[in-house]
């Protein structure tokens, strides 16, 4: 069943939610789309996607993962960090970022054993997706198997017609979270209006087949040493990146007394990859982003299946001498 | 002839004429109003070549990437300045460099353009003359560039290139007038000014974007990099990220030359020239410097002098 909500009726359905779960929304920051806390008389902003990710709700910059140090008898001591329990909600998401919670998903919960502290944020969580109606300058979701309309990863699909927002379950918790709210239902008039949009933003697709086994064969490759020329190699990419999860551990204190802390780590840094014997297999920054680039449409999905890239385009606008990933790509899948 | 013109001229004959191995200068970006940074290798692609606002990259950093290679650089004014600490710190091989200065009437700031757009996303944009025609879904808008200029271009005292082999173009003026009111030193007390520096710091990521699109942090191996021992921790907390960039900070002191590339290459919009503008404010009033002219001075950190006053060593 497709449910209507009103577009006036939007803001009881967040308070709603802002009870049970800690709920964030895009908000309008300094001229930025940003994910923020919602309270009551915050708007979410309806256009545009968010300038940050939504990884950083599920796998923060910086998060302690215990408190360690010693009783007064000198045994071991570790404490256990106190955390806001409540599971997240976000409303809004774009679907390419939904994606991308489904891959980070693949990594941290698809094995054995799953993280526990991205389990403990990820369970019970409720990710309210909204359709794309228009895409951005630097999306290319569908260029990657994604689409401005695609559900995966998603528990409700929102899509924005005239005068409200047709709301669709697309996971059992969606469908358990529908029941439970019980929303009028769309007249046949606003299904086929939120069809018709979801149709209009999906561009024809032009997923680039082959393309890893492509890559896996270019390692070596001269287009390298030009395609990182103008690379700064900073980490902006990989920080903006829905889809990169990489991490440092490290502990903060003393000997005995401090922190296990878990931070962001980025494949465009020196020290990721440097040895304790002092080599580094990965010399300089051509090495670098070739990983960068590698990991994402090569080994990921020849292991998995599909890109490790979503879409978003996030890496295009944040970087600061717009090195363009898309360019990228097209010079390195049109070889011959 | 214009100074894109010339430019692209010029490029082209350098390279066919083997005078250069390699050139480089800006191309059009793949985002309205960006520019990114081109190599060229073969006199074809000099028609490629663009300047003006949208310029916003120091190049200078770049050289590094190219030891013993004869290499053309499209330099700002303060990019110029860049080069000739970059000369004195014997980073940089003058003899290997055919240095082009190009006119700068002051590059636009993204982070004045959006809050100028308030969320509407810039789907097309170019420059008119002193207009910066800006369009997007169903709306156009023409913003003066005054009014999108960088801060540090804003603040531009010296808006043409000190140093180069060619100067294309007859020294436009900048677009904010030369030679603004020197800032006043900042009189608020110690706690205003490290809430204010507090706040910056706090949006910081460590991602290290203004260390890399900085010409002055040139080290092989910055303090950051470290693990044996590990000066600062990795985690992004308020403390690592302020002793990064006081360290950083301390390291450019005298040397930055207050471009603003570590600033526009910021994705958190940290206002990296709360620090930047006061250290050039010290070289200046304590030490007479300003870091980027006159090639046969020493370097700041690197001179001494017998009758310096040092009033300001209690």
């Amino acid at each position: 069943m497709v449910g209507f909500i009103p577009e006036a009726e939007l803001d009881r359905v967040l308070a709603r939610l802002a009870g049970p779960y800690r709920l964030y929304v895009p908000v309008s920051c300094a001229g930025r789309v940003e994910l923020g806390e919602w309270s009551p008389g915050i708007r979410p902003v309806l256009e545009g996607r968010a300038y940050g990710t939504a990884k950083q709700l599920f796998l923060p910059r910086s998060e302690e993962l215990f408190a360690f140090g010693t009783h007064p008898d000198g045994t071991p001591r570790v404490v256990q960090p106190e955390r806001d329990r409540r599971p997240l909600a976000l409303f809004g998401l774009r679907p390419c970022d939904a994606r991308a919670i489904g891959m980070l998903d693949q990594v941290f919960l698809g094995q054995d054993p799953p993280d526990d502290p991205y389990r403990e944020r990820r369970q019970g969580a409720l990710l309210m997706g909204l359709v794309c109606s228009r895409p951005g300058r630097a999306c290319f979701c569908a260029q990657v198997g994604g689409s401005p309309a695609g559900t995966a990863g998603l528990d409700l699909l929102f899509t924005r017609i005239g005068g409200g927002f047709c709301v669709e379950a697309v996971s059992t918790a969606g469908e358990a979270h529908a029941a439970q709210e019980d929303w009028p239902a769309a007249t046949a008039a606003q299904v086929a209006g939120a069809r018709e949009i979801q149709q209009a933003a999906a561009p024809a697709a032009m997923a680039t087949p082959g393309l890893a086994q492509e890559l896996e064969a270019r390692f070596e490759d001269e287009v390298w040493a030009r395609l990182h020329e103008k690379c700064l190699g900073c980490a902006a990419c990989t920080f903006f990146c829905p889809t990169c999860h990489c991490f440092d551990v490290m502990d903060a204190g003393s000997y005995d007394h401090g922190t296990r802390l878990r931070c962001w780590d980025s494949c465009m840094f020196p020290k990721f990859t440097l040895h304790a014997s002092g080599h580094n297999p990965r010399l300089s920054g051509k090495e670098r982003m070739r990983q960068r680039v590698m990991h994402k449409f090569c080994y990921y999905p020849l292991r998995f299946g599909p890109e490790a890239c979503v879409g978003c385009g996030r890496c295009i606008e944040v970087c600061p001498v717009n090195l363009d990933i898309r360019a990228v790509l097209a010079e390195l899948g049109g070889s011959e | 002839m214009m100074p894109e013109a010339a430019l692209k001229e010029l490029a082209a004959r350098l390279l066919e004429e083997g005078l250069v191995d390699l050139f480089i200068g800006y191309g059009p970006g793949s985002l309205p109003l960006r520019s990114t940074p081109v190599f060229l290798r073969q006199a074809a692609g000099a028609g490629g070549l663009i300047l003006g606002p949208t310029c916003e990259n120091n190049l200078a950093p770049y050289l590094a990437r190219f030891p013993g290679e004869r290499v053309g650089l499209v330099v700002k004014a303060c990019d110029a300045r860049a080069l000739v600490e970059l000369i004195r710190e014997n980073q940089v091989n003058r003899e290997n460099l055919y240095v082009v200065g190009v006119p700068c009437r002051g590059v636009i700031c993204r982070q004045k353009l959006e809050g100028r757009l308030a969320g509407r996303e810039l789907t097309a944009g170019r420059i008119e003359g002193d207009a910066v025609r800006c369009g997007g879904h169903e709306w156009e808008e023409a913003i003066p560039l005054d009014q999108l200029v960088h801060p540090s271009c804003a603040h531009c005292r010296l808006p043409a290139p000190e140093l180069f082999d060619v100067c294309l173009g007859d020294g436009e003026d900048p677009v904010a007038a030369s030679g603004e009111a020197l800032e006043a030193r900042d009189a608020r007390d110690a706690g205003a000014r490290y809430r204010e520096f507090s706040r910056e710091m706090e949006k910081c990521l460590l991602c290290y974007a203004c260390r890399q699109a900085c010409p002055a942090c040139y080290c092989p191996e910055c303090f950051v990099d470290r693990s044996q021992p590990a000066w600062m921790g990795g985690s992004g907390d308020l403390s690592d990220c302020m002793l990064f960039h006081l360290v950083r900070a301390l390291h450019v002191a005298g040397r930055c030359v207050d471009c603003g590339a570590c600033a526009r290459a910021c994705p958190q919009r940290v206002d990296l020239r709360v620090l930047n503008r006061r250290l050039e404010q010290e070289a200046r009033e304590l030490f007479g410097f300003t870091p980027g002219l006159d090639p046969g001075h020493k370097t700041l950190p690197g001179s001494f002098r017998p009758d310096d006053p040092d009033d300001f060593v209690k």
